[in-house]
Parts: structure tokens; sequence; C-alpha cells
């Protein structure tokens, strides 16, 4: 199956190489176009994170388009992964109230003993906060959709031959309820990321509900 | 790459927002089309049918539901009925105790409740029910049907959580059992049970087996078919099998199918409510054999000492070279001790 490559592919230039999850907007360097971070946290499981963000235009509401790739802790690197490719902007605020939303693709690998796994997926995270120059803090609502997976099973295989491989539809999603709090030195802005995971039903929820972020992010 | 990301950028800069996510909206559903999935739901896709899915698996219904059930031997020898382990896993590990049928023992097998391949239930179903008692009774009704006369014998040989259910079921019925091989039951109480599984599962956070375990839960999630979290907890297994772990166990090992909404319907029970399934053992006095293995490092002479304590007659036994899973991996000093304690019995 060529079709994860191309999904890959099809990410990378969509995206335009570029990403960042956490904007204080009011924080942003009219002089500095890129925002590159990195972030330690645990979100189904411990991982770390890079992320680069490029504003498409400087004026008084810049899009920011946005590039993420996670990487969990363990001793084989690589053989889980979640790309995300995103977009997000400001959509409301008045004084230091504010709105936005951001929406993203998403593809994760992810390769134990008993399987490997493509997956694609979209999701879009509201915040509404109040952000000053110098700090900021915000109740975020999101939802993460897991929209197709490629599924080659490896264990499983051998206790189950009749097991089917290929390419699986919707596998559901998980909402997320969270608070983002910001402070700004000088060009480089710290973000901290709490709150809590639930699938979409409210019933399967994450083994590890709550989730935090630290990050660092500095504007170029 | 670089020209692509210049055209890109110069291209999205003219487009509104909204066109934008339109776009998003798009590009993710033009990738589900061309990926001609199947569904996950899909009968026998992803994990075994159960037996009111197909015929022709050996069942039985039994207390108001259908068990996954074999039996090796004759019917007149004295019963031996497995009890695996779990909640929510199978007996597929423990197959190499049908050899014990040529010691002269009608040996018994039988998927618990919602596990294994027998029929799953809705999470509405153990609700508001008293669910170890649900499988008390299951394990009752599996007694009643299989046992034929005053004279049959009968012995529960219980593994793990299948130890502490064979515990339960003694407890309640300590003159109608003639003795028991429990292999390392976690506890016998439920405080027990959460002091044994904090020692046993101990969380490594930024270890490979815990991210083995729980990465998949951003791809499957809030699904209620038992298809689905039958699957995912297939993962799960993972971790404590994973190298280095601390029950000894040197590698996974099969199984059918895992039970998962009986699993957590279980836990949360438990959590709930609690358990005591010693109130009544000084009753019971036959000898039982209680084993512990060598590598589970979370188990020890000290802690089977304790677990075994409630028994007025019991004769604890080390398991070697072998960890948790000692019937799987050990079954060649497994069975010396097992056939011993039940012809000496019997």
């Amino acid at each position: 199956m060529k079709i994860a490559p191309t999904i890959t592919m099809a990410l990378f230039i969509f995206s335009s190489g570029a990403n960042a999850l956490d904007v204080n907007w009011r924080a942003l360097d009219k002089d500095s176009r890129h925002l590159g971070g990195i972030h330690f946290g645990a979100d189904y499981g411990s991982y770390y994170n890079l992320s680069y963000g490029q504003k498409l235009n400087n004026g008084n509401s810049p899009i920011i388009a946005g590039y993420e790739l996670l990487l969990p802790f363990g001793d084989t690197i690589a053989d889980d992964y979640k790309m995300k490719a995103s977009l997000q902007r400001e959509f409301w605020s008045s004084g230091n109230l504010s709105f936005s939303l951001q929406g993203g693709l998403i593809f994760r690998r992810y390769e134990s003993v008993m399987a490997r796994f493509y997956n694609v997926g979209a999701d879009v995270v509201s915040s509404f906060g109040y952000l000053k120059p110098n700090w900021g803090a915000e109740l975020l609502v999101g939802y993460d959709y897991s929209a197709a997976t490629h599924i080659k099973n490896k264990l499983l295989k051998e206790y189950y031959p009749e097991i089917q491989d290929g390419w699986y539809d919707s596998s559901g999603g998980n909402i997320k309820f969270g608070a983002r709090f910001n402070r700004v030195f000088g060009s480089t802005t710290t973000f901290l990321n709490i709150g809590r995971a639930f699938g979409q039903d409210f019933e399967d929820n994450p083994t590890l509900p709550f989730y935090f972020e630290l990050s660092f992010q500095r504007q170029f | 790459m670089l020209f692509f990301s210049r055209l890109h950028s110069s291209a999205i800069t003219n487009v509104s927002p909204g066109k934008l996510v339109k776009v998003i909206c798009c590009a993710l559903l033009c990738l589900s089309v061309v990926s001609c999935e199947e569904d996950m739901t899909k009968k026998g896709a992803l994990v075994p049918k159960t037996v009111d899915e197909d015929k022709k698996l050996p069942s039985l219904n039994i207390n108001g539901t259908q068990l996954h059930v074999e039996t090796y031997g004759n019917r007149n020898d004295p019963l031996l009925i497995v009890i695996h382990g779990g909640p929510g896993a199978d007996y597929r590990s423990m197959l190499k105790v049908q050899e014990l049928a040529k010691q002269g023992f009608y040996v018994v097998f039988y998927d618990q409740r919602g596990s294994g391949l027998s029929k799953r239930e809705s999470r509405g179903h153990y609700e508001g029910t008293d669910v170890v008692q649900l499988f008390i009774d299951d394990l009752d009704a599996l007694i009643n049907h299989f046992h034929i006369s005053s004279r049959q014998k009968i012995f529960l040989l219980g593994h793990s959580w299948g130890a502490m259910l064979a515990t339960a079921y003694i407890n309640q019925n300590p003159y109608k059992i003639s003795g028991a091989i429990l292999a390392e039951p976690g506890g016998l109480t439920w405080k027990q049970t959460e002091d044994y599984l904090e020692r046993s599962n101990k969380i490594k956070f930024f270890s490979e087996a815990l991210n083995d375990a729980t990465f998949v839960e951003q791809i499957f999630a809030g699904r209620s078919e038992h298809e689905i979290l039958d699957y995912k907890a297939s993962f799960f297994s993972t971790y404590e099998n994973a190298p280095g772990n601390t029950i000894g166990n040197p590698s996974n090992y099969p199984f059918w199918r895992n039970g998962a909404v009986v699993f957590s319907e279980t836990i949360d029970y438990a959590d709930e409510r609690g358990f005591d399934f010693t109130t009544n053992l000084d009753k019971f006095t036959p000898p039982i054999l209680f084993l512990y293995s060598e590598k589970n490092k979370a188990y020890g002479l000290g802690w089977a000492d304790k677990v075994a304590a409630p028994y007025p007659n019991s004769e604890i036994a080390l398991i070697k070279g072998a960890g948790h899973e000692m019937i799987y991996f050990a079954w060649d000093n497994f069975y010396p001790l097992a056939v011993s304690y039940l012809n000496q019995m019997k």
C-alpha cells in the first residue's frame, strides 16, 4: 500500500512546512515571521515535541500555519509519532479578551510487537481567554478525530491468523477540556497546558485522562 | 520542498479563513474516501467471533449468558474446573492443563462471562449488579451442570484472578469443593489486591512499554463496540509483558480475545464496593496447593504466606524458572506438582 507515504507527503505540502500550537496573539512581534518551539508533556503517554510556526500575513489578524512532530518517550525512537499541520487565527477580540480557532490535519504512526498503524485524523481547538503582551490565560476545548487507520497486525496475526489487515474507518475521537497559561520573556514565551481528555462517548476514556505540556517558544 | 512551501504560503495568504477550513475538511474527506476502508466493527475482522456469532465454537448456555466451554476426559472422573485470570482474559494460555485428563480427571475449561470467546454483554448488563457474585454464580452453574453424582469430587485450578475467583467460590461453598490449586492470586481481599497491583503494575512513565500501551488510545477512542474495545485492550497486555517487566514473564503469550467491558466493569465494581473472600475460609479444611513463581518480583514467599494465611491448611510451593504466567511458560515445573497434589486428593 503506497497511500501512507502519499498522505505524509500531502501533509508536508499542505502545511507549507510550518506549525505552532500555542500562540499569545498579543505577544506576536511584527518584525518576526517565525515561531519555533520545544515541548515536553504527557498526553496518552509521555512525549517530546518540536513545533514550527510561520505567520502567513502580518496584518492585524495574522494566520499562523503550524507544523508539529511529536515523539513519545521510549527506547525505540520514531516507531510511534504524530505529525500535525495546522492553521490558526484569532477570530474575535475585545480589549484583552480573545477567541481563536485552530484546525489541523494529523498523521500518526504506531508500532509495537502487536501491530503497526498508520492513522489519519484531524483536530480542532478553540481557545478563549485573557491575553496581555507579557502573559495570558485561556480556556481550551478541543476535539481530536481519528478518520482512518491502516492496520498491519504482527503478533496478533500469529494469535488469530484470520485477522484482516488493511484500511479501517473511523475509530472514534477524544474531546479535551483544558487551560493554557503563558508568560513572555522577551522573544521567548513559556506555555503551560493542562487539562483532561475524554473519549467522544465520555465512557471509553484514556487510561491517563489528564494531560499537561510545558513548552518554550521563540520568535525570530 | 522549499518551492512548494513558498508557493503555498503566498497562495494561502490571500484565502479567507473560512475557505481554509473548507480546504482542510475537503482534504480530510478525500483522504478518507481514497482509503477504501473496512468497518472496524465487522465480525471477525479484528478479533475472533464469540460463541453467539460462531456456532462451531463449543459453548454452554448458563446463568443467563453463553459461555465458551471445552471438556476433556471421562465425565465420571473427578471434576477439575480450570479458572483463567483477568478479569477479561481467557483460558487459551492454560490449555496444557488438558493433560491432566490422562491422570483421571474430567477437565473443564471455560471463558468467564464477557471474556475470551464467551458472549459479550453490554455495560448495562453489569450496572447495578454484584459483578463478583455474577462470576461466582456462573461458576456454580457450571459446576452443577457437569457434576453428575455426589461421589464425584470437585477440584478447582485457578490462575491469578482465577485463583481469587476460586477462593471466592470456596468461601461461599466450603463443603462442596474437595481441593484447589491456586497460582498467584493477587490478593483475597480488595485491599490486598490493590497492594499487589501497585507493585506488579508499577508505572514507568517514560518507558516504551507504557507508550506502546497508551499511544493507541488517541487512535481508538470513545467507541462503545466490543470489537473495537477488545482489540484495543490487546495492546495493554504488552505493558505487563514488556522486557524487564516486574512479574517475570519472558514475553507475551497467546490469547483469543480480551473482554474489555467486563474487565472495566469488574475493576470499577471492586474499586467501589471492595470484596473479602476470606470471611468463611476457616470452614474449608482440605489442603490447598498454593503456588508462587520464582521470577515475579511483586510476589515472593512473604506475599504467598500472607495471601494463603486465611486457608487453614495450605501447602505453599515455588515454581522455578517462571514468572506470573507459570502454567504457560513453566508447564514442566508446574505439572508434577499439580499431578502429585491432585492424585493425593483424588
